[in-house]
């Protein structure tokens, strides 16, 4: 009797149990319900960005190529300017050779002068004569003051050419910036690949474009000045490292002791 | 001593202008190559070249596996060479003497300093 009394009472707990489920059951569909809702906004969401992103992607492309049209465009610019400078540079060489050369023979002008000056003197008309030679004598050009200043305009076109320096500098940046944006295309391929699989493949997007340079130095930069100074620090540092490094034949004796 | 230069950047504008800083300080003889590979083909084609400026950043063969491969057992072992070169980390240029480069010159440079390096290199040599 008392074991029935027993059986009965585990039955009701158990039964206290199962209506416990449903009760937890029936509290959890509607989160249940909500998650499915929230699951079916999210899927044309999903579409939207996995879309986006493909399009982002395809976008980059052209942003890559567009910066390697710059760098081409800046190349010929640059080849160009150099051409230009070129030629200034022979021109101005050929004038100061010829400025030199006129300005070897002034001694000799000069001597030529002073004997025709006195030649005319005490000749008659010889007074303005000679004073409209030496009016000639005296407008003559200063070609030590031409030479000089041909040598200020040809060391200015110089630098100009060294400027140029800025394309292969500002190249370089370039490519390093290309090599960025192709790292964030193959992310966004691979997240496209991976949010939709069979819609978006890579091959659709197109292939990885070629960088314009294959190495670069991201840190180049144009800077006119201390840099020389600090890379020969460095240089005499790492010579007198290994200066230091030359060992002594005790160092050596040392390191068999 | 006749120098004979033998130019190796990839960029078109720093070969020119490396060419004409030369022009400028004397020396007309140079020849001219776009990588690491090209230079060797034309340091083996061209006996009297006898000095190398080279670029470190190309494609094909970079500046210093230019420097190693003729540093490494070459029959132009000796030859000088000068990087040119954007970069200026220290550890960039520890690598390079390391190498065996003869000097080290930092972009964008004046002939005045590469006039130095290369009186440099050619009176330590």
């Amino acid at each position: 009797m008392a074991n029935s009394e027993k059986n009965i009472s585990e039955i009701f707990t158990k039964l206290d149990d199962l209506k416990n489920v449903f009760k937890f059951a029936e509290s959890i569909v509607p989160i249940i319900q909500s998650i499915i809702e929230f699951m079916e906004e999210m899927t044309p969401l999903l579409d939207t960005i996995n879309s986006s992103i493909s399009q982002s992607a395809g976008q980059i492309q052209a942003g890559t190529d567009r910066i390697s049209d710059v760098t081409s465009a800046t190349e010929m610019a640059t080849t160009e300017i150099l051409d230009l400078v070129d030629e200034i540079i022979d021109t101005l060489l050929n004038i100061q050779n010829n400025v030199k050369e006129a300005n070897n023979k002034k001694p000799e002008i000069d001597l030529l002068f002073s004997e025709i000056i006195t030649e005319l003197e005490g000749t008659p008309n010889g007074e303005a004569l000679i004073a409209r030679l030496k009016t000639i004598q005296e407008s003559r050009l200063d070609y030590q003051g031409l030479f000089e200043d041909l040598s200020k305009v040809s060391d200015k076109t110089n630098q100009i050419t060294l400027a140029l320096q800025v394309q292969d500098i500002t190249s370089q940046q370039l490519a390093s910036v290309n090599h960025l944006i192709e790292s964030v295309h193959n992310r966004l391929n691979s997240l496209v690949s991976e949010i939709d699989e069979s819609e978006y493949k890579i091959e659709d997007i197109g292939a990885e474009p070629e960088p314009v340079r294959t190495t670069f130095d991201s840190n180049a930069s144009f800077t006119k000045g201390s840099k020389q100074v600090d890379i020969d620090s460095i240089i005499n540092e790492h010579k007198e490292d290994n200066s230091k490094q030359q060992a002594s034949q005790d160092d050596i004796d040392k390191l068999f002791s | 001593m006749d120098l004979k230069f033998l130019v190796v950047d990839d960029s078109v504008t720093m070969r020119r202008i490396v060419v004409n800083s030369l022009k400028s300080l004397g020396y007309g003889s140079y020849v001219e190559a776009v990588d690491g590979k090209d230079a060797l083909t034309k340091l083996g084609a061209d006996a009297t070249v006898n000095f190398i400026i080279t670029d470190w950043n190309m494609p094909v063969m970079s500046g210093l596996e230019l420097v190693k491969a003729i540093r490494g057992g070459s029959d132009r072992a000796t030859i000088p060479i000068l990087m040119v070169t954007t970069r200026g980390v220290k550890e960039d240029i520890v690598e390079a003497l390391q190498a065996k480069v003869s000097n080290y010159v930092v972009k964008p440079f004046t002939p005045q300093i590469l006039k130095d390096k290369i009186e440099a290199i050619l009176a330590n040599s």
